[in-house]
């Protein structure tokens, strides 16, 4: 309260004093213009007060300006008179039924009731009702109690669009619209120009907002708010709550809506004029059926941005989770098309505005890539990442799951995650196609940089062709193969192979070197490879593919296998019977029927001539060449003096060969022959 | 003296022998295989009204094409012509290319798959085509809250498809640097195929509406 203020007032005051102390002076009238008045924050131009005297104990109260302005009111206030029925009542004089208008303002002209009881300056209320604002009314109440005071306002159904700029769109990013009704209501209370506690709630339905990009939008929103503070020593202390009923809101990238049940945000903190921190000492945070968060966090009032926190976060429904809010933030990744459910409790620590340490309980989840790259089933344990060295392990064990379509079994993973490096804690055996797979070291570094990068090695172990064949929709093959990969290394899209690959089958040996995968889980996986074939039996191989049977060595080469999408597009590749080769030579009238068929499409129609008697025929050599580049494969085989090539150089008697005259074959009618095994332009004899 | 008469024209022949044998891309070539691809991906019923004519070959000169200008005379027309009998045809005949490798073929599909979804938003302007060749957001507006992380995954997943496909096409053609012709040459023909009322990307980068 100013000394002018109270100048003011009390000169009022004094008059009333003097008219209402008279003993018999009714019908008494005092009049007093002023030309302009002036006070701090505050100023009146061509102020006129009348004073008429009832009776004893009444009087009427006018007073009349031309303007009115005040550094807490927009605009200027023009056209005043104040008429107040005052009635003295022991110490205290009172007004009930006082009208205000104002004849323009920023807010239209009003027309208000006015109240009040006036004891002396420093104790006075005064309540003023109807004034229409924003298309809703306030209501406004002022009472000053020994140098203190409390101060109310009820707003019933303020239009947001309607309110003047300086309340809401001034505030808000230039182009926002945002519109509603709210009904609110305001207790403050202090002393002189300091408020000490303030009370606010807050009601609002059809709440729309957007910015001018679209960035920030909510639709139909409808929410409570209330908020308590009040002053401690030199801060604030205060809790508020924050209940979402119903609406639709997108902050980019989150989308949520809010239908059946409400979203609750309650937040108890303190703070202190003049810093920059914002401490909430409790906070939660519920989204219906998608996640609630408890714990306490240090906010930067400048950035917004956390400075410290210790969040425990708990979810019942994993795909809600991952739909609401890690998707949205995952999409152009590999990782934004997951199906997810099963219970995340997990609790996240921020210290220095940076991740510290994650930690989260697992139970029943399920994580399964819509493009069929991986699934997880039954995944449960403790993740745990610190960013500073530490002794907490991570133990998941996982029921089974898909990779790359491959079914694998239960798993145990032991491992330690600290700052941008992960690494097993004891070897994985992961069970797959029948077999398992070894998995001795898997070190993850750089995680946290633009170019993460990890190394593998693994055995392999009785893994089962016919699964394996399965798996890809391969032909149907039988046996079992054993393997070792040396050093497998990751980094920037690239997986390469630091070795050989070496895979035990057929009873021979399959040596896979140079091979390089580049962007292994991306839309064009292209693998690179030389392959190197040896000592392989033709029994087990025949046995395998159904082919017919044959016996003999095989070996042979595939350079430069070039794969894109998984589907060859070169390579150079040549398979013969070994030049020491001591394993007999036999090959069955369906062998060489599908061999037959293998270089023209045709079979050789063996069973309807007489050698259909034969069930076996011997043969000196067999050698088949193929060079793939693009759509186009060309065969080759041991020369023949007639211009075509031998597949089989037959020896002994019935003497068997089967001779090719097309060199030149589309890769896919070689794909479609590999399938059916029929053959134009084949010679037997 | 007569030597070095004689020598001129040769090694005049062997100037132009070099500017004939330069590989340089094939913009011709590049643009029939862009607008077969676009015209598969965007469907008959999304065609233009009215086809544009297809730019002329001037309008992408580049700087092999301007130098063999320089050499355009009547004496090494001529030459031209004799290293053209002594080089092998193929050299100097405008390569094709390949758009049939399997991954394109993959890349090709799933684009046309996700052609109707993504139609519904170029037509109201919330996508756009842009000048290097892909999909943009124009206007997140225009999508309803709830289909936005729906419509900005499928943007990504055609801008990966997009990448992958001018990259794909560049090395099917074993010219691995060809990736940034071929894909402006995809981004021109994404905007002349496109039917009237999509919005596009000018050269500075405005937005405007076919």
């Amino acid at each position: 309260m100013t000394k002018e203020h109270l100048l003011f007032t009390g000169f009022v005051a004094l008059l009333l004093l003097i008219l209402l102390s008279m003993p018999s002076s009714a019908g008494l009238q005092m009049g007093l213009s002023i030309g302009s008045l002036n006070a701090t924050g505050w100023s009146m131009e061509n102020v006129r007060v009348d004073l008429e005297l009832i009776d004893r104990n009444q009087l009427n109260l006018s007073l009349a300006a031309d303007s009115f302005t005040h550094q807490a009111l927009p605009g200027v206030l023009e056209g005043i008179r104040l008429d107040c029925p005052v009635e003295q009542q022991q110490q205290s004089y009172v007004c009930n039924q006082g009208r205000l208008h104002i004849a323009n303002s920023d807010y239209g002209s009003q027309d208000l009731e006015v109240s009040g009881v006036f004891v002396d300056p420093e104790h006075l209320s005064v309540d003023i009702q109807g004034m229409r604002f924003a298309h809703g009314e306030l209501k406004i109440g002022i009472k000053l109690i020994e140098g203190g005071w409390d101060a109310s306002l009820h707003a019933n159904r303020i239009r947001l669009e309607s309110l003047p700029g300086a309340f809401i769109k001034d505030r808000l990013p230039k182009g926002s619209v945002v519109s509603g009704v709210t009904n609110l209501k305001l207790k403050a209370s202090g002393v002189m120009d300091q408020a000490e506690a303030i009370d606010l709630t807050l009601k609002i339905a059809g709440f729309a907002y957007a910015d001018v990009e679209g960035l920030q939008v909510a639709e139909e929103g409808g929410f409570n708010l209330s908020l308590n503070a009040e002053q401690r020593g030199s801060g604030w202390m205060g809790k508020t709550k924050l209940s979402v009923s119903k609406g639709q809101f997108y902050s980019d990238p989150f989308y949520i809506e809010v239908a059946d049940e409400p979203l609750h945000l309650q937040l108890a903190g303190r703070w202190k004029p003049g810093s920059d921190r914002l401490y909430m000492d409790e906070s939660r945070l519920l989204l219906p059926k998608v996640l609630e968060s408890r714990g306490r966090v240090v906010i930067d009032t400048n950035s917004g941005e956390l400075v410290e926190a210790k969040l425990r976060l708990h979810s019942d429904d994993m795909g809600a989770l991952y739909g609401v809010l890690l998707q949205p933030l995952l999409i152009g990744t590999m990782a934004d098309e997951v199906e997810a459910s099963g219970l995340m409790d997990s609790v996240v620590q921020i210290e220095n505005r940076e991740l510290q340490r994650f930690h989260a309980s697992l139970e029943d989840v399920n994580l399964d890539d819509s493009r069929g790259l991986f699934a997880l089933y039954g995944l449960n344990g403790q993740m745990t990442w610190n960013r500073e060295p530490h002794a907490d392990m991570s133990k998941l064990s996982i029921e089974g799951g898909q990779l790359y379509r491959i079914d694998f079994g239960k798993l145990d993973i032991h491992a330690y995650a600290q700052q941008g490096e992960a690494r097993l804690n004891k070897p994985i055996d992961l069970s797959l196609l029948q077999g398992t797979l070894h998995i001795d070291q898997l070190n993850a570094e750089g995680l946290l940089g633009e170019q993460p990068q990890w190394t593998t090695s693994a055995q392999f172990k009785d893994i089962s062709l016919q699964a394996l064949a399965e798996a890809f929709d391969w032909p149907t093959m039988e046996g079992m193969l054993q393997g070792t990969i040396p050093r497998v290394h990751y980094q920037q899209q690239r997986l390469q192979l630091d070795g050989e690959l070496v895979v035990d089958v057929f009873g021979g040996r399959i040596r896979v070197g140079d091979l390089l995968i580049e962007d292994p889980l991306g839309r064009v996986p292209e693998l690179y490879a030389d392959l190197q074939l040896s000592g392989l039996d033709l029994t087990q191989i025949t046995q395998t593919f159904s082919f017919g049977h044959m016996t003999g060595g095989l070996e042979g080469e595939i350079a430069g296998l070039h794969l894109s999408s998984w589907e060859p597009i070169a390579f150079k590749a040549r398979f013969n019977t070994p030049d020491e080769d001591k394993i007999p030579h036999r090959i069955s009238q369906r062998a060489v029927d599908n061999l037959t068929a293998l270089g023209n499409g045709v079979g050789s129609g063996l069973s309807s001539t007489f050698l259909g008697i034969f069930k076996e025929f011997r043969y000196n050599r067999i050698e088949l060449k193929a060079i793939l580049n693009g759509d186009v494969a060309e065969l080759d085989g041991m020369p023949h003096k007639s211009g075509g090539y031998y597949i089989v150089k037959g020896s002994g008697l019935p003497r068997i060969d089967v001779i090719a005259r097309n060199r030149q074959v589309a890769w896919k009618t070689l794909l479609e022959r590999l399938k059916s095994i029929r053959v134009e332009g084949m010679e037997m004899r | 003296m007569l030597k070095r008469f004689l020598a001129y024209p040769f090694m005049a022949l062997g100037l132009v022998a070099c500017v004939t044998i330069n590989i340089y891309f094939p913009a011709a070539a590049a643009e029939e295989a862009a607008r077969t691809i676009v015209r598969d991906v965007l469907g008959e019923d999304e065609a233009p009204a009215q086809q544009k004519p297809a730019p002329k070959e001037e309008s992408k000169t580049d700087d092999k094409q301007s130098l063999q200008k320089i050499f355009d005379s009547p004496l090494t027309n001529t030459l031209t012509g004799i290293v053209d009998l002594l080089i092998p045809s193929a050299q100097a005949a405008q390569p094709n290319i390949d758009i049939a490798s399997p991954a394109i073929r993959k890349l090709r599909a799933a684009m046309a798959d996700r052609q109707n979804a993504m139609a519904t938003h170029y037509r109201s302007g919330a996508l756009g085509f842009t000048n290097n060749g892909l999909v943009a957001v124009r206007d997140l507006k225009l999508i309803s809250l709830r289909d936005r992380n729906k419509v900005k995954k499928m943007v990504a997943d055609e801008n990966g498809d997009r990448k992958a496909l001018y990259a794909e096409i560049a090395r099917a053609n074993g010219q691995p640097q060809w990736e940034k012709d071929i894909r402006d040459t995809f981004a021109r023909v994404w905007v002349e195929e496109a039917p009237n009322g999509y919005w596009y990307q000018d050269g500075k980068g405005n937005w405007r509406q076919k």
